[in-house]
């Protein structure tokens, strides 16, 4: 008991003593909760679903990134004696303090500003809010569950890892893993799926694989990037060195950007392609007014008039199911899909990414600002080396800008080529709702679109790191007694 | 100010390092500690000087002002007969370029390895890894820790860390080595090694400044300052103090 008691003193201190690492990994956790919260209100079960996976992914990242803060406390207790089992118990707390705080945060947050934002939206298009509390508590509880218990489990496992062949092998087999998990991921997502419902469905279990082999990838290109830079002096070396040793550290946060703005790109394409299949179906609408298959975002195989027919009178949507035949100038995505916020607009690719750039921004430029924290003790022994002053904002903004765009263009990557490939193995199969036949869905993606995902997310992320780069100066008359000596040790 | 300049021991050569009339005082006046009163001092190249005094006399902060970490609120730091203000990258530059500083606490980095550690000062001034590593690798080599070079800080003896330290100080083209309380950790035999390691860097030309309060190794500098209270009490050559 006692043990569990001293745990608790620790983790409270280290709280007090990181009060940086630790709020902003408290931050992270609830800007993502908040997000949760967004995707319960208004998206769909399968949607939400990829939203749980990226919230525990994001409450990972946040656990992983301030490691090194309870790393420190565990060492310093080690050193004392306390044993090895004190290690996990610490991990525990300091996993369940972060994701409390954050959790509370994040669900305060989102639900006031739903309960501002609710009014405006078409009901049709929120869920219930009963439901809407019940589930995001649940989903809250289930990734705090599972980041805290993968922290114990990593923490207890940590001393036990065996280095395995030279670095070159290693690289290379983490390479083949991660192409095989995207290529596994991709066809399975793409090749289970009779129908567009079901390609979703099928997400569920496949995005995993994708999420993984994407971050993989996205590490790999960063390590290329720092090897290419490796050799110059300043603050290049300051940032690869650190970029280069305690990938711990750095793959939570490229597989965050990786995986945000992977899922976000392939919406956008997604979006694109659906925008283009209304415009190829336009003149065969135009002359079979019956038929109005195939425009809609979320059951996209859906022939509507055989829907309409299948419904209530009082309940048929007006727009999905007229009365009269449509004239030519209503077969636009407003009139012809009502499930889909994006595809009600004739710029939805560009609403899509000004709004993926609010949602996530604040994600990645936590993270970014996490990771810089976290190496703030060797920045102030380097100024004590004589860096110059202005090192610390180069380098947040090198670190930043090379990190966002690793996984920025990875994501794009993968996003442009597993939709491309997933469309065509879909249009591959034969689908049909009875005697209609679903024409191909063609592959269109917004080069401008996508470009602003690799350039602006970067630029975004370096900017605001120049804004939040610590500014501390060091006071040594003050500062030096109480700087830390022993070794910091990362997971 | 009641300063004294002690001049004496065997270095000819013009001083690179004086302080001048220097006083400073930690927190507001009337209450705060007065850290020194007046010192003054100069280090010539190719001459060790060692600083003595008890705990609180105010040792370590002469380092400090003398490196640029702490500026004086009285008086004046010359280096290389540069008067010195309180620009922050200039003093910076100098810890880079010129001015290496072996800490009480050593500060070297946790995530670096030893020769990285060694290369730090010079690659945060923009010089490329490759020479950096050149003149790293020289470094520890003399002072017999290369093979050591890719082991981390946390992974090393006492001793072994202040070689790497002492290596840092003194790598490139340095010729100022401070050094704060440098065997206040080690054995006897370490710290041997240790005051014979700076004092070689005087004998290559290096002006060399000692805060210990280990009379054995002020016995390797050529003077012995005796600082009280903050203030010099009295200089004396080296041998005066065994």
């Amino acid at each position: 008991m006692s043990r569990w008691w001293l745990c608790a003193i620790a983790t409270r201190r280290a709280f007090r003593r990181d009060r940086r690492v630790m709020l902003l990994a408290s931050a992270l956790v609830a800007a993502a909760v908040a997000d949760l919260v967004f995707a319960w209100t208004w998206l769909e079960t399968t949607v939400v679903f990829g939203a749980w996976i990226l919230l525990a992914c994001v409450m990972g990242a946040a656990l992983a990134a301030a490691a090194p803060v309870r790393a420190t406390t565990s060492d310093a207790l080690d050193a004392e004696g306390a044993g090895s089992g004190i290690a996990p118990i610490l991990a525990g707390m300091h996993a369940l303090l972060i994701c409390t705080i954050g959790s509370v945060i994040g669900l305060a947050v989102g639900f006031a500003v739903r309960a501002r934002l609710v009014p405006y939206v078409p009901p049709h298009f929120s869920n219930d809010t009963n439901a809407v509390i019940v589930a995001s508590v649940a989903s809250v509880l289930g990734a705090m569950v599972v980041a805290t218990v993968l922290s114990v489990v990593i923490v207890g496992v940590r001393g036990q890892r065996v280095g395995w062949g030279p670095p070159q092998l290693r690289r290379v087999v983490w390479l083949t893993i991660s192409i095989v998990a995207l290529v596994l991921g991709v066809s399975g997502v793409a090749g289970n799926a009779d129908t567009f419902q079901d390609l979703e469905l099928s997400l569920f279990f496949f995005a995993p694989f994708i999420a993984f082999g994407a971050a993989v990838l996205a590490s790999a290109v960063l390590s290329a990037a720092v090897v290419a830079l490796r050799g110059r002096g300043g603050a290049v070396w300051f940032v690869t060195r650190n970029l280069g040793s305690n990938r711990m550290r750095t793959v939570p946060v490229l597989a965050l950007v990786t995986i945000t703005v992977g899922t976000c790109a392939t919406g956008a394409i997604l979006t694109s392609s659906l925008h283009q299949r209304v415009e190829d179906a336009r003149d065969s609408l135009i002359l079979n007014p019956d038929q109005a298959w195939a425009t809609d975002h979320g059951g996209l195989d859906i022939d509507f008039s055989k829907m309409c027919e299948g419904m209530p009178a009082e309940q048929r949507p007006v727009d999905l199911c007229p009365t009269t035949p449509r004239p030519p100038d209503q077969l636009s995505p407003t009139v012809l899909s009502d499930t889909s916020i994006a595809m009600q607009n004739p710029d939805a690719e560009w609403v899509l990414l000004v709004a993926v750039l609010i949602v996530t921004l604040p994600l990645i430029l936590i993270a970014v600002g996490l990771d810089r924290a976290g190496r703030a003790p060797d920045d102030e022994l380097l100024e004590l080396q004589g860096a110059p002053p202005g090192i610390r904002r180069q380098a947040a903004v090198l670190t930043a800008l090379l990190v966002t765009l690793a996984g920025s263009v990875t994501g794009v990557l993968v996003a442009v080529l597993g939709t491309a490939a997933g469309i065509v193995i879909y249009n591959l199969q034969v689908r049909t709702n009875q005697e209609v036949v679903f024409p191909p869905v063609p592959f269109a993606a917004s080069v401008p679109v996508l470009l602003g995902f690799v350039v602006v997310v970067p630029a975004a992320a370096a900017l605001s790191a120049a804004i939040v780069a610590p500014r501390r100066r060091l006071r040594p008359g003050l500062d030096l007694p109480q700087m830390v000596e022993q070794p910091v040790r990362f997971a | 100010m009641n300063g004294q300049d002690p001049i004496g021991g065997r270095a000819a050569s013009a001083p690179v390092l004086r302080l001048d009339d220097v006083s400073k005082q930690f927190g507001p006046p009337g209450i705060g500690a007065q850290a020194l009163r007046g010192v003054s001092l100069t280090v010539a190249a190719g001459e060790m000087v060692a600083v003595m005094g008890p705990s609180g006399s105010g040792k370590s902060t002469i380092v400090a002002i003398a490196c640029g970490l702490l500026h004086p609120d009285w008086g004046g730091i010359a280096v290389d007969g540069q008067l010195m203000g309180h620009d922050r990258r200039r003093w910076a530059r100098l810890r880079r370029q010129r001015i290496g500083v072996v800490f009480q606490r050593l500060n070297l980095i946790p995530t670096l390895t030893a020769l990285e550690n060694v290369m730090a000062p010079m690659l945060l001034d923009g010089r490329r890894v490759g020479s950096a590593r050149t003149l790293a690798r020289a470094a520890l080599a003399d002072l017999d820790m290369e093979h050591l070079a890719s082991v981390a800080p946390g992974d090393l003896s006492g001793g072994q860390q202040q070689r790497v330290a002492i290596a840092r100080a003194t790598v490139g083209d340095r010729g100022i080595v401070l050094a704060d309380e440098p065997t206040g950790a080690l054995d006897s035999v370490t710290s041997d090694d240790v005051a014979r390691l700076l004092a070689s860097r005087a004998e290559a030309g290096a002006a060399v400044l000692v805060v210990t309060h280990d009379a054995a190794v002020a016995s390797w500098a050529d003077r012995v300052v005796m600082l009280r209270d903050g203030a010099v009490v009295g200089a004396n050559p080296a041998g005066a103090m065994a």
